[in-house]
């Protein structure tokens, strides 16, 4: 029921907690009570302010009603109703005249003021009706848990937030813990394992989730358990690594794989920067080591391939020089000097191929790829060892199917005939043939080298393509190589993106093999119609005579 | 003077020519030559030698294991092993050494004066002793 300018309290104010159900306490209020506006303000006492919650107007009435309003600050009369919990009469403020400002009680708490503006006609001290007491009431529970929900709902975000956040950091640790290559532990105050990557639990061939848990003696174990045996087991001071961080040493495991690991520490901190365990890093250092040995012996075996020719060289010219200074001229003295002229051609290609293999195998010799007859090459290298084989009482054969080709660059891939044909007939009998034959396969052209030689035992094919590694090696100084001739070789036929190889028992010849893989031309033949072309390994109908 | 009777094991023929050349000048010393670690251990007992000259790296037995092996014989326990040889890293010299080797000479080596150098093993004993 509408007053001058105003509404029943009782139709109002339930307008302010729409389903709060606020209807029975103002239906409490004298039915000739009207109002023009109420307001409901909330206490935020963290923020020391007064915030507007709920209003509701009577038809055709107009008033602001201020969002907020500082209560240490403000000399308004809500903020001095907030701040004092007094109920109270005052001016026309905001609103343009007088009101009253009912402070809303939890406990001894003041959560919130009502304010209630009277009719025009009417006086605002009217409104201070006890009977407002159970209404106020009710609205004070209803802002509690107001304020209680957005807490909760505020709480809920900031965890929420907080959550993704997490989760965020989270993923972000385990890519880079995932990711790498060195091996990871994470470990507590106490050295238990909370965190192990697959890296490290791969050179121990575990999975993470063995190791999550376990204490540093039972790591210890695990490590010493792969090592060698009768070694100095696991020699890293896993749990006293946080008095003393930094390279903690290495492992050198030899199960499930040969693997030398360089272990280093640091400590994990805490957000108070407190030390709160350890941060193991354990790094594959195999490969490294490996190369270094590999250098160094390299150097001790050209040291030493070097100094043969050397001595006999500087030997041949001392005695030659002494003959000089004797003013003598012995028949022996023409001896001496080809043994000079011999072993320095010998320190000529010794340094040729060290330099050759060097260039080759770090990709610093610049293949000219181009197409040609597997053929031509073939005839090209035999005829190279013609003189050699005739010398050696050696029979040299060869056969190519006519119209196979190759891809790649001619002359390395002739030296690498030349070099395997030469070793066949430098390690034949006087008497026996080299066979020398190209075949198309499915996968490129096939060249093979076979001879009637000693053979060579089988655990030596690995190690034969290394460098100084080719049988003995003086067996190879008395053929005339250097020791540098199936590196060099194997280096070139890698170089084309092909392989190499041989078959050979001891006592019963060698078969050397190399296959270069084939380019397809654009419009070429497919390489299954070309492995049709060639003859087949061992029984070679076509195979030619010299 | 007596005859100084040396075995040269080495499989490289440049070196034993050599040695036998600038060793033979010298009308005191009679040089033998093997070609292998076999054939200088079998050499070593159908001569019994005065000397050897014994190079490290060779195939089959290698000098080091040959050395090992006179050494374990009572007849050549005295009988001074000199290496000869282009392995002339200090741990290959130790190996040399701990095999027994009375010296161990790099390779190369100046011919002339070696029979000098390796009268002086013999010095205080007669030469053939």
């Amino acid at each position: 029921m509408s007053g001058t300018g105003g509404e029943s309290a009782a139709s109002l104010l339930p307008r302010l907690l729409p389903g709060g159900g606020l209807e029975a306490s103002a239906s409490l209020l004298p039915p000739e009570l009207c109002l023009r506006a109420a307001c409901l303000y909330r206490v935020d006492a963290a923020r020391r302010e007064l915030v507007a919650h709920a209003h509701a107007l009577a038809e055709g009435v107009h008033v602001p009603c201020p969002e907020r309003l500082d209560l240490d600050e403000s000399q308004h009369p809500l903020a001095v109703a907030g701040r004092r919990g007094a109920s109270s009469v005052v001016g026309p403020g905001d609103w343009g005249s007088g009101l009253a400002a009912l402070p809303l009680h939890h406990g001894d708490a003041v959560v919130g003021v009502l304010v209630l503006l009277p009719p025009e006609d009417a006086a605002a001290d009217s409104l201070l009706h006890p009977l407002f007491g159970s209404l106020c009431a009710q609205l004070a529970a209803s802002l509690v848990l107001t304020e209680a929900a957005l807490e909760a709902k505020s709480a809920h975000g900031t965890l929420e937030r907080t959550r993704r956040e997490l989760a965020t950091t989270r993923a972000l640790l385990d890519s880079v813990v995932e990711g790498s290559d060195d091996g990871l532990i994470l470990t507590d105050g106490r050295g238990r394992i909370l965190r192990v990557n697959v890296a490290f639990a791969g050179f121990l061939g575990l999975s993470p989730r063995d190791l999550i848990g376990l204490g540093t003696t039972a790591l210890h174990d695990l490590v010493t358990d792969r090592s060698a045996a009768g070694g100095e087991g696991d020699s890293i001071p896993w749990a006293k690594a946080v008095q003393a961080p930094g390279i903690l040493g290495r492992l050198v495991l030899e199960r499930p794989a040969e693997r030398q690991l360089e272990v280093r520490a640091s400590p994990l901190r805490d957000e108070e920067h407190r030390v709160s365990g350890t941060l193991f890093v354990a790094r594959d250092i195999t490969r490294h080591e490996s190369t270094n040995r590999m250098k160094t012996e390299f150097v001790a075996t050209v040291s030493h391939e070097l100094r043969t020719p050397l001595t006999s060289l500087h030997g041949a010219l001392r005695i030659l020089e002494s003959f000089e200074e004797r003013g003598e001229q012995p028949e022996q003295g023409g001896h001496f000097l080809a043994m000079a002229v011999r072993n320095t051609e010998r320190l000529i290609r010794l340094l040729d191929d060290i330099l050759d293999v060097e260039r080759i195998e770090h990709g610093r010799v610049e293949l000219t790829p181009e197409r040609f007859s597997a053929h031509d090459v073939l005839r090209d290298s035999i005829e190279d060892l013609r003189a050699l084989a005739d010398s050696k009482g050696v029979t040299l054969r060869w056969h190519a199917p006519p119209d196979a080709e190759v891809v790649g660059d001619r002359d390395r891939i002739q030296q690498v005939l030349v070099n395997l044909t030469s070793n066949a007939v430098k390690f034949s009998p006087r008497g026996e043939t080299v066979s020398a034959r190209a075949r198309l396969v499915m996968q490129g052209i096939r060249f093979s080298v076979q001879d009637h030689g000693p053979g060579i035992p089988a655990e030596a094919h690995e190690r034969i393509f290394e460098r100084f590694q080719q049988g003995d090696s003086s067996s190879t100084r008395r053929a005339g190589g250097t020791g540098l001739g199936l590196a060099i070789c194997k280096a070139i036929v890698e170089e084309h993106g092909g392989r190499i190889w041989l078959r050979s028992l001891e006592g019963q010849g060698s078969t050397f093999y190399f296959q270069i893989p084939l380019m397809r031309r654009a419009a070429g033949r497919s390489p299954q119609s070309l492995s049709g072309e060639g003859p087949t390994d061992g029984h070679d109908p076509g195979l030619g005579d010299r | 003077m007596g005859t100084i009777r040396v075995l040269v094991i080495d499989d490289e023929d440049d070196v034993r020519m050599i040695v036998r050349f600038a060793l033979e000048r010298d009308p005191r010393f009679v040089v033998t030559e093997a070609r292998n670690g076999n054939e200088g251990l079998h050499l070593a007992q159908e001569e019994g030698p005065d000397l050897i000259l014994l190079d490290a790296m060779m195939p089959g037995l290698d000098g080091y294991e040959v050395c090992r092996r006179l050494r374990a014989q009572t007849r050549f326990a005295e009988t001074p092993v000199v290496f000869l040889t282009a392995k002339t890293q200090g741990y290959e010299r130790r190996q040399g050494l701990a095999a027994g080797a009375t010296d161990y000479l790099p390779k190369p080596f100046d011919p002339i004066g070696l029979g000098e150098r390796l009268a002086q093993y013999l010095s205080g004993d007669d030469a053939g002793g």
